[in-house]
């Protein structure tokens, strides 16, 4: 009998680790805005994983065509005509514990390059995203605000 | 010289162990959905499809090793409740999975008035999808910028067409 409670303590406790994993992982979807304030980027998970899309440009469309901006940089030249919003530019992210999201990318859609990526939660509003080359230290880090404040 | 000609040897008798086939591949009635309401605006769909190459493949009998390239040759979107796709203003398909990193596979960056069938064009790097077609599960994500609200759910009808080379 004692092995038996065991067990089912065992398995219930294993679950509920599990499940606040994802609760905590969660934390990150939702729409931020990068400290530049040109454009907010909608986070949604997507199997086990979060994936990040620009939602809102300050300047949607581009100054010298007056048409809506498109991802012109994009070393496949046969998806330039992408448009910027809606672009995915956080791929790939997963929930390693302790307010840290790892193994994702970012891309720069200024130059058309995609860097390797870490977010940190700093509070439930704050986000520390560090794109990087190689190794951490080689990166540059923007502090990102969730567009509307949990209460 | 003795070396060189032992890596030699070792590169040739990998290349006639290896055999690589090419084989199509055809998934139809792949349902993308995304859950009214929906707001004017950044939006997307999404389709989780298990991947049984052996079953889904004719010409592909027995075991295989891997999915040594992959390329998405054909991307055909129907709609199914609704009468056209004027609502949509564009669609850019990308493809993931768990073990693999997310990909653009194609692009319709403007949907022609009036249609309710259209085909995107295809990317021409596809970087990686081999890797996600050696997944089990794949996710399909329909991004799109819608030019209005709705309030009912948005279904949409997929048929695509890949080209894989497949390591026995």
């Amino acid at each position: 009998m004692i092995k038996y409670s065991f067990l089912t303590a065992m398995i219930f406790f294993l679950f509920a680790g599990v499940s606040m994993g994802q609760e905590e992982g969660d934390k990150l979807i939702g729409v931020w805005e990068p400290s530049h304030g040109k454009a907010r980027v909608k986070i949604d998970k997507i199997g086990n994983k979060y994936y990040g899309r620009i939602v809102w440009l300050k300047e949607p469309n581009d100054p010298e065509t007056g048409k809506p901006k498109t991802d012109r940089n994009n070393p496949d030249e046969s998806m330039r005509s992408t448009p910027l919003r809606g672009y995915r530019l956080l791929k790939d992210f997963t929930y390693e514990g302790n307010g840290v999201w790892a193994n994702g990318t970012i891309y720069d859609p200024e130059n058309g390059s995609t860097y390797k990526c870490e977010i940190k939660l700093k509070d439930d509003n704050t986000i520390d995203i560090r794109g990087y080359i190689g190794v951490k230290t080689l990166g540059r880090t923007d502090e990102w605000k969730r567009l509307k404040m949990k209460k | 010289m003795y070396r060189y000609f032992l890596g030699l040897l070792a590169v040739s008798l990998l290349i006639s162990c290896s055999n690589v086939e090419t084989h199509t591949l055809t998934l139809t009635d792949v349902e993308l959905v995304a859950e009214g309401p929906l707001f004017e605006g950044a939006n997307m769909a999404t389709a989780d499809q298990d991947i049984d190459l052996t079953a889904s493949i004719e010409s592909l009998e027995g075991a295989y090793k891997s999915v040594k390239s992959a390329k998405l040759t054909s991307a055909v979107l129907h709609m199914i409740d609704t009468i056209n796709f004027n609502f949509i203003d564009d669609i850019s398909l990308l493809l993931a999975s768990d073990n693999a990193d997310m990909t653009q596979v194609a692009l319709l960056s403007e949907v022609p008035p009036d249609a309710t069938v259209v085909e995107l064009n295809v990317g021409n790097d596809q970087k990686g999808l081999n890797k996600i077609l050696n997944d089990e599960k794949i996710t399909f994500v329909a991004d799109m910028n819608i030019n209005q609200d709705t309030f009912i759910d948005l279904r949409i009808r997929g048929d695509f067409i890949f080209e894989l080379e497949i390591v026995r």
